[in-house]
């Protein structure tokens, strides 16, 4: 079969070739665990890259206070008091209380609105990270106009390197279909080198930091 | 892959003479030379990172073939598959025969310099399937029916202006009949038209970044998110990329990530890093049923063990370019090969022969940006000079550059032809000034006398003024 | 004649002051000078001032009669197999000096960090090579390195330096030039916006890709005209013709000299036309 030949014949090649460089190099480890410059605190320095990026933050207490809170921030950018709920939210809060309508349709068209949760986010850039899963919808992160994250105070890690430790991935278990690292909205550069925001996803970027972990 | 460096030379008259290109290339600058530099000052570990990044990916090409059958083998167990592309055609028939398996029409794509490589995109049409690239940048060239300039900034050859009217040219169909002006209006017409496009795919292509052997992951770096929504949408994901791409753990491939957008567009990260691992598990809510991993070898294995092969440590942040004088005076497409400027000057003689990119390792001034930024630390010049070398004992060397050098070196040789030669050349050099000048020159010196003056020298040569005024020898 | 005379002579005699004694004083130190074919062609006066700021910083100067090319032209023009006789020649000629000091980035680079690379590991020349590499500075290194003070006229009183691109990043050079050049007093030193980009000089680049280089240089002239120096410095005689050609052509009035020449305090006067 030619398929067969070619694999055979791309790693025949390289493996008869004599390596110019190091092919001894102990396995490399990257950097243990890191601090990037920043506050000294890691929410602190969480909020401060992410604002860094365009995303913009604000506090909340538990999360019976997100539907308020959302509704709060909706308000404000002039928004319609309608999104869209990860389903790993649904049945965590009570959306009746901020006046909020539901929609769970795809939200493939311009101007709708996205509440999500994240399996962890991290200070070293104030990114958030999206997983596929049983009951996680990651098609939602990208697709929405304006995205609001829930990020559990506890679940921000200082380095990207510890994400795999959350998803155990380190100890044995296959990695989730699709692990996406998000920070701030969406954006593009391409014509002369001038950013706009809302490139395909997000235009902008909530995130909640509440104290009770999803 | 198609090279077209035999105009190089007029090619870049031409750029030099394109007022809106001129200005368009200004924005290099600012956009990426400044901001790289404030990125590589706010990050203190920047340069041990760089030599760590070096060590990984010199180990991972050294143990390539190891590496690559680690990747292989955990896409497969999780119900992926692998596809092994000797060249170009190869590639292309594996893509053509899955999205036909699919009974694909409409294909999304995100941007991929292996699909440029390969030029997929043109293979597709002829075969009855629609391609739409949906980054903005590749999005505008695949209008104007153009290549992309820069590896990672693929219109920066282009003004607003020219966008515009692209975009008022081709929009209409879509029902937006008004030419647009304003950057964001521009952006925002181009997301509901490809919105649309993108949910009506059948099949997504992504190029990769990089590719995890620990756990069979492609790794895509975007800012707009599109390459999350061309792999999340369809039934179908493919990944078309180079065997060099291999990084063998998560932790390398994080290293990775934090050298890339800073050296390429100084971002202490790009808004989207994707690990894509595998097809949608069974409980999963949503995600492509299939996922294809094609990986293409097209001259990079010949690479290995010869002089060139650190080249394949390249990660493609276009560092080198943005910081090269020439890249930065004439834009990418004179260079006639979808590599341009210094990494392209090494890759494309080793993809595409040296017969076929003789001006390109040639078209550098040996600087020493390029190396002083790239991110690996791969020795680009000493590079370029290995592809002269290798043209050079081929006679590919133009004839009256040969002949110069090797009388050079004949006059080199000896003492005393050398001083003859001195001074004869400073006699008529001297002669032929005028009021203390050089106007014109003949032969290899009007390259000289079309672009500057010259100077005479002021008397004999240095070591004949010596001699006569006793100096110690 | 393409000078006028007199000032020729002045400079003349200024040389002339520093030139070297016929006898070797015992006490004194060798250093080899290797002068470099462009500044033994075009710019002899550069190493006439080499000579006295290596004389000045009390070594005697020699300059070995068998040297010619190093063997760049040919080593970056993919002739390796000439290259490495050149640089055989010029190993063997320069194998008796413990100092061997080069006008000239470009030049001290070929020798420092390419000769070794253009031999075998095993090969007798690659140790001699070595060794060679480790003998040899470029001029401002060697200067600096000897706690060398000018005490000359001050012949310019605002000058922009030029890094060369050998001489900043295969040595490491950018300091040691700008130190020496701040020891004149009432010199007034000034940056360029982009020090770090290539004048367009680039040996055979340039007459092999006259437009681009012509483009680079242009820009270069602009950044430094842009500061408002009187003068430009280097430590290259390569870019030196480069820049001074192009200045000239754009009829601009300013002085381009080797960075040894302000330091000599032998730079010509300036000259109309
Ligand atoms: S050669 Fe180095 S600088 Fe150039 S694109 Fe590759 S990694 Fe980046």
């Amino acid at each position: 079969m030619v398929a067969d030949d070619s694999r055979a014949e791309i790693l025949g090649r390289l493996r008869q070739a004599v390596p110019r460089q190091t092919a001894d190099h102990a396995p490399p480890r990257a950097f243990r665990t890191w601090q990037a410059p920043g506050a000294t605190e890691i929410q602190g320095r969480f909020v401060q890259r992410l604002e860094a990026a365009r995303g913009t933050v604000e506090k909340v207490a538990s999360l019976a206070d997100v539907p308020e809170a959302v509704a709060r921030y909706l308000a404000g950018q002039n928004l319609p008091a309608r999104l869209n709920v990860a389903p790993e939210l649904k049945s965590l809060m009570d959306f009746a209380a901020g006046a909020l309508t539901v929609d769970d349709s795809l939200p493939v068209e311009d101007g709708r609105v996205v509440l999500t949760g994240c399996i962890a986010a991290v200070a070293e850039t104030g990114t958030f990270v999206a997983a596929s899963g049983p009951n996680r919808d990651p098609r939602l992160n990208y697709l929405a106009e304006t995205l609001i994250v829930v990020v559990g105070a506890d679940q921000i890690v200082e380095a990207y390197e510890e994400i795999w430790n959350r998803l155990r991935v380190r100890t044995g278990k296959e990695a989730p279909r699709l692990v996406s690292f998000i920070t701030g909205p969406s954006r593009t550069a391409d014509i002369e080198q001038t950013i706009e925001w809302g490139a395909h996803g997000p235009r902008r970027l909530h995130v909640l930091i509440s104290d009770e972990t999803p | 892959m198609e090279v077209e460096s035999g105009a190089f030379v007029e090619k870049a008259r031409a750029a030099l003479g394109d007022a809106t290109l001129q200005h368009a290339l200004k924005h290099i600058k600012h956009g990426f030379v400044e901001a790289r530099a404030n990125a590589a000052a706010r990050l203190p570990d920047f340069e041990a990172m760089r030599d760590r990044a070096r060590d990984v990916k010199a180990h991972t090409i050294a143990n390539l073939a190891d590496y690559l059958e680690q990747f292989e083998a955990n896409v497969t167990a999780l119900g992926g598959r692998v596809h092994w592309a000797r060249d170009a055609g190869e590639a292309r028939a594996i893509v053509l025969a899955i999205c036909r398996n699919t009974g694909a029409r409409t294909v999304t794509k995100s941007k991929s310099m292996v699909t440029e490589e390969i030029e997929l995109n043109p293979y597709l049409e002829e075969h009855g399937i629609e391609p739409i690239e949906t980054d903005l940048g590749e999005y505008i060239i695949q209008l104007r029916k153009e290549k992309p300039s820069h590896i990672i900034a693929p219109v920066i050859h282009l003004s607003k202006d020219q966008v515009a009217d692209t975009f008022h040219e081709h929009h209409p169909k879509h029902g937006f009949h008004e030419r647009l002006t304003v950057r964001s209006d521009m952006v925002r017409e181009a997301r509901s038209i490809l919105r649309q496009r993108f949910v009506k795919a059948d099949v997504g292509i992504t190029g990769a970044n990089f590719l995890v052997a620990e756990t069979g992951s492609a790794v895509v770096v975007t800012n707009e998110g599109n390459a999350d929504l061309t792999a999340s949408l369809p039934d179908t994901h493919i990944v078309v990329t180079g065997i060099e791409k291999l990084v063998p753990t998560l932790d390398d491939c994080h290293l990775m990530l934090r050298l890339l957008p800073r050296s390429a567009t100084g971002q202490d990260i790009t808004a989207y890093i994707s690990f894509f691992t595998g097809p949608k598990r069974a409980a999963d809510l949503s995600g492509p049923s299939s996922f294809h991993v094609v990986l293409l070898d097209n001259g990079r294995s010949n690479m290995m063990g010869t002089e060139f092969e650190e080249m394949l440590r390249c990660i493609r942040c276009g560092a080198c370019l943005n910081h090269c004088p020439v890249y930065a005076n004439i834009g990418g497409h004179a260079y006639g090969s979808v590599y341009p400027g210094p990494m392209g000057a090494v890759l494309t003689p080793s993809l595409a022969g040296i017969d076929k990119a003789g001006h390109l390792p040639n078209a550098s001034s040996f600087c020493g940006r390029c190396e002083e930024v790239c991110p690996v630390r791969i020795p680009l010049p000493r590079m370029m000079r290995h592809w002269r070398e290798r043209e050079f004992e081929r006679h590919l060397t133009p004839r009256g550059a040969r002949w110069g050098l090797h009388a050079w070196a004949v006059i080199a040789a000896s003492p005393t032809v050398y001083r003859a030669m001195q001074w004869t050349t400073s006699r008529l050099l001297r002669l032929v000034a005028w009021r203390g000048w050089i106007r014109r020159l003949p032969l290899a010196g009007a390259g000289w006398t079309g672009q500057r003056d010259m100077r005479p020298p002021s008397g004999d040569s240095f070591q004949r003024q010596w001699r006569k005024r006793g100096g110690r020898r | 004649m393409p000078f006028s005379g007199p000032s020729r002579l002045c400079a003349a005699r200024r040389l002339w002051h520093y030139a070297p004694v016929k006898k070797p004083l015992q006490t004194k130190p060798q250093a080899a000078l290797f002068v470099t074919c462009l500044v033994d062609l075009i710019r002899p006066q550069v190493g006439f001032a080499s000579a006295a700021l290596i004389e000045a910083a009390g070594f005697e100067v020699v300059v070995p009669k068998g040297q010619t090319c190093c063997g760049q032209p040919n080593y970056n023009s993919g002739d390796r197999r000439a290259a490495r006789s050149m640089a055989e020649r010029t190993i063997e000629e320069l194998e008796p000096y413990s100092h061997v000091v080069v006008p000239s980035g470009s030049c001290a680079g070929m020798i420092k960090v390419h000769y070794p690379s253009l031999f075998d590991e095993a090969d007798a020349l690659f140790g001699k090579a070595r060794a060679l590499a480790d003998r040899t500075e470029e001029l401002t290194v060697f200067l600096a390195r000897h706690g060398y003070t000018p005490s000359v006229p001050l012949q310019a009183t605002r000058v922009a330096y030029h890094d060369s691109c050998s001489g900043l990043r295969e040595l490491g050079i950018h300091d040691q030039p700008r130190a020496l050049l701040r020891k004149l007093p009432g010199l007034k030193l000034l940056e360029l916006s982009e020090p770090e980009v290539c004048c367009g000089f680039g040996g055979t680049f340039c007459v092999k890709y006259p437009d681009i280089s012509g483009r680079m240089v242009e820009n270069k002239t602009a950044d430094i005209t842009a500061t408002g120096a009187d003068t430009v410095a280097m430590g290259d005689v390569g870019c030196l013709l480069n820049i001074e050609g192009k200045l000239r052509r754009e009829g601009r009035d300013i002085r381009a000299c080797h960075v040894a020449e302000l330091l000599a305090g032998t730079l010509e006067p300036r000259r109309g036309g």
